[in-house]
């Protein structure tokens, strides 16, 4: 999941706005810090002090962090009620840095898996209730994640070269005269931190109907995630602290996955739907579902650890994945 | 929001259902099971009562009422592309729970939602339709009072008309016993101190807003509004019965069709996918989990809202937002069948005679 923020930000085309350090605060329609009244060490009309805190909250500085997310996902088809179809789950091992302009680089792994509602194990094999048809998961590994985030808010660049990009946070971005500071929508409840993060995509799929008739759901996709943070003010504010204990939800619709085969169906393009868990803090994999972990460590132990540099690399969500490692259909 | 929910438990026709809405796979729980703890005096999570006690002071609030709110972001989505951010969505809930004799859970509460500006966070009393090019006014969402009570079977929410097939809450993370009952068991899951729980339903039902009779509100004749929690609670503070009430912070998710006062109706765009992600917190003292445009736009004109009415011998008038509005909205269609409500909307569409 968390691939298709971070690795797009080597695609950022960021040239189309500028940094902007000298920007009066006080013409920002921020949320209230109710709570603020301790000497606050962090600054919330700074984009270095979103881009730290952003940092904190998604990786660690010290010491990477391993978190996971796990829930459910459905089916909208039309006027019909939503359909449970599997559980989604995943990790990613995440660490941070900031480096000696103020930027935040970030770098990690990620996995995905697909479960049974019933007994929450891995799922290999999915029965499509719609075609019919059983049909071979594909669990989502990405070896190889990182890039730099600026003062500027992203644009993530998906698909083709002339598909627009993506602006991170549209709808709760501080737009001025074009351009878009680093600034997050931070709100404080009582000594909860809460902030929201989304990024909603429309692209050329890289799965294509020509190559891939069952798995492809159209010639563009728009998928799209939505991140509710909470966490302690508290430990926000203090700088010691290299991490952030954060609880969120993270919630996201797209076309189906194309291990899914709905690329013939009637209902070809409709809306997946997903709700789920995502949080990390606890010591060492204790943030992580026990089956989860169990599979990982069987299968793919390289994925408790994030790179061991910091890498600079093309966007890779989902559907590039499945373009890149499922061969064409015949 | 939360009316979906406790208003459909007046309702409840489960004896006559239960039956029809079995269907497979073993006593399970969701996800991963809760740890289990065998401490005195602690909570037993296979156990329906207590349950039902996580779930009213999760929720709710047991020595005294409880104000909570919500508030995010609510996305239009058409095939294929990007979604459209197009306001933002926001309210309140002031939330009263109790135990009753036999253990069964009441829960009673008085709820508002508005829909904000994207910048300003203000209440739009308007609303610039960017798909259509109208401007409509705003229907807020006043549910006066709701109050059910949740015994030890997961609920069937009845919505619609007689022949719509109830909601059962949980479908996806709830199973049945070897005798085809849904027992109220719930999808705790634990993580270090964190207790998690995840509450959905997803409705499929009648559109109380008909075509035929609003043909610029309804959006066809049927609708499937859902509504997903993912709650977080600490387990300590559930746990110590002597506290009536957990914090609680959540993440809330929704997906329908649009909204009435959208006007979406007999347009390119009415079978659109209205998304919501939002927010959703209760538990600090007074008001201080409503955030402050809010709480001034309560205060100044619906402060009633801030309350609980006394007693739970209430009838539930006011189900959901598509049957309130159909309640509350004259018809477009001249001539058609309608007779006012009796209830006063204190502002938004609908709360003057000629609006």
């Amino acid at each position: 999941m968390y691939s298709l923020f971070v690795n797009s930000l080597l695609g950022q085309q960021a040239s189309a706005v500028m940094t902007l350090r000298n920007h009066a605060p006080d013409t920002l329609q921020r949320p209230p810090f109710r709570s603020l009244s301790a000497a606050a060490s962090l600054d919330f009309d700074n984009p270095y002090d979103n881009l730290y805190a952003f940092g904190k909250i998604w990786a660690g500085y010290d010491e990477p962090q391993i978190g996971s997310f796990h829930g459910l996902m459905y089916g909208r088809i039309n006027d019909e009620r939503l359909r449970p179809l599997f559980g989604y789950t995943g990790t990613g091992v995440m660490q941070s840095k900031i480096d000696a302009d103020g930027n935040m680089w970030i770098r990690g792994k990620e996995t995905g898996y697909f479960t049974d509602l019933v007994t929450g194990d891995i799922l290999e094999t999915w029965d499509n209730p719609w075609t019919g048809q059983t049909v071979e998961v594909f669990n989502f590994y990405n070896p190889e994640m990182g890039g730099k985030l600026t003062a500027t808010m992203p644009l993530f660049a998906m698909g083709a070269s002339r598909d627009k990009p993506t602006l991170m946070n549209e709808g709760t971005h501080v737009d001025m005269d074009g351009n878009v500071p680093f600034l997050l929508p931070f709100e404080s409840y009582g000594n909860d931190l809460m902030l929201a993060w989304d990024y909603a995509h429309e692209y050329t799929n890289p799965v294509t109907r020509d190559k891939w008739p069952k798995a492809c759901t159209g010639d563009r996709i728009s998928p799209s995630e939505h991140f509710t943070f909470a966490m302690s003010l508290e430990q926000m504010m203090d700088r010691s602290e290299p991490a952030c204990r954060y609880l969120a939800s993270f919630s996201r619709l797209s076309q189906w996955w194309p291990w899914m085969h709905m690329g013939q169906h009637q209902h070809r393009d409709q809306v997946l739907f997903g709700r789920m868990f995502s949080h990390k803090g606890l010591p060492d994999c204790g943030d992580v579902p026990p089956k989860v972990l169990a599979y990982i460590e069987k299968h793919a132990p390289d994925y408790l650890q994030p790179p061991d540099y910091w890498p600079q690399v093309m966007p890779k969500g989902t559907w590039e994945a499945y373009a890149e490692e499922v061969p064409p259909e015949a | 929001m939360q009316s979906d929910l406790i208003t459909s438990l007046a309702c409840n026709r489960r004896t006559a259902m239960r039956a029809a809405l079995a269907w497979g796979g073993g006593l399970a729980l969701g996800g991963q099971a809760l740890a289990q703890t065998s401490r005195p005096g602690v909570l037993d999570y296979t156990n329906p009562r207590d349950n039902l006690y996580a779930f009213g002071k999760i929720w709710s609030a047991y020595d005294e009422p409880v104000i909570g709110a919500f508030h995010g972001l609510m996305y239009v989505r058409m095939p294929g592309k990007r979604m459209v951010p197009v306001f933002g969505y926001a309210g309140t809930g002031v939330l009263f729970a109790r135990i009753d004799e036999q253990g069964d859970l009441w829960v009673k509460s008085r709820e508002t939602g508005y829909f904000t500006d994207l910048k300003s966070g203000d209440v739009l009393e308007r609303w610039d339709n960017p798909f259509t090019g109208k401007t409509v006014a705003v229907y807020h969402f006043y549910n006066d009072v709701l109050s059910g009570k949740i015994s030890t079977e997961i609920p069937l929410f009845f919505m619609g008309g007689a022949s719509d097939s109830p909601t059962l809450m949980n479908e996806g993370t709830a199973f049945p016993d070897p005798d085809g009952r849904y027992p109220f068991i719930l999808p705790f899951q634990q993580y270090g101190n964190d207790l998690m729980l995840s509450w959905d339903y997803t409705h499929d039902y009648a559109n109380p807003v008909t075509p035929e009779g609003w043909p610029r509100s309804s959006t066809g004749a049927r609708i499937t509004p859902s509504e997903h929690f993912t709650f977080q609670v600490d387990k300590a503070e559930l746990e110590d019965r002597s506290v009536p009430s957990s914090r609680m912070t959540a993440g809330f998710s929704r997906v329908s069709e649009c909204w009435p006062f959208m006007e979406m109706g007999n347009t390119e765009f009415s079978g659109a996918t209205l998304f919501g992600r939002m927010h959703s917190h209760k538990g600090l003292k007074g008001y201080g989990d409503v955030p402050p445009k809010i709480l001034a736009y309560i205060e100044k004109h619906a402060p009633e809202y801030l309350t609980l009415p006394d007693g739970w011998d209430i009838s539930n008038k006011r189900i959901d937002t598509w049957k309130a509005y159909a309640q509350d909205i004259a018809p477009e269609t001249p001539g058609y069948r309608w007779t006012p409500s009796e209830f006063r909307l204190p502002s938004g569409k609908g709360s003057t005679p000629s609006a």
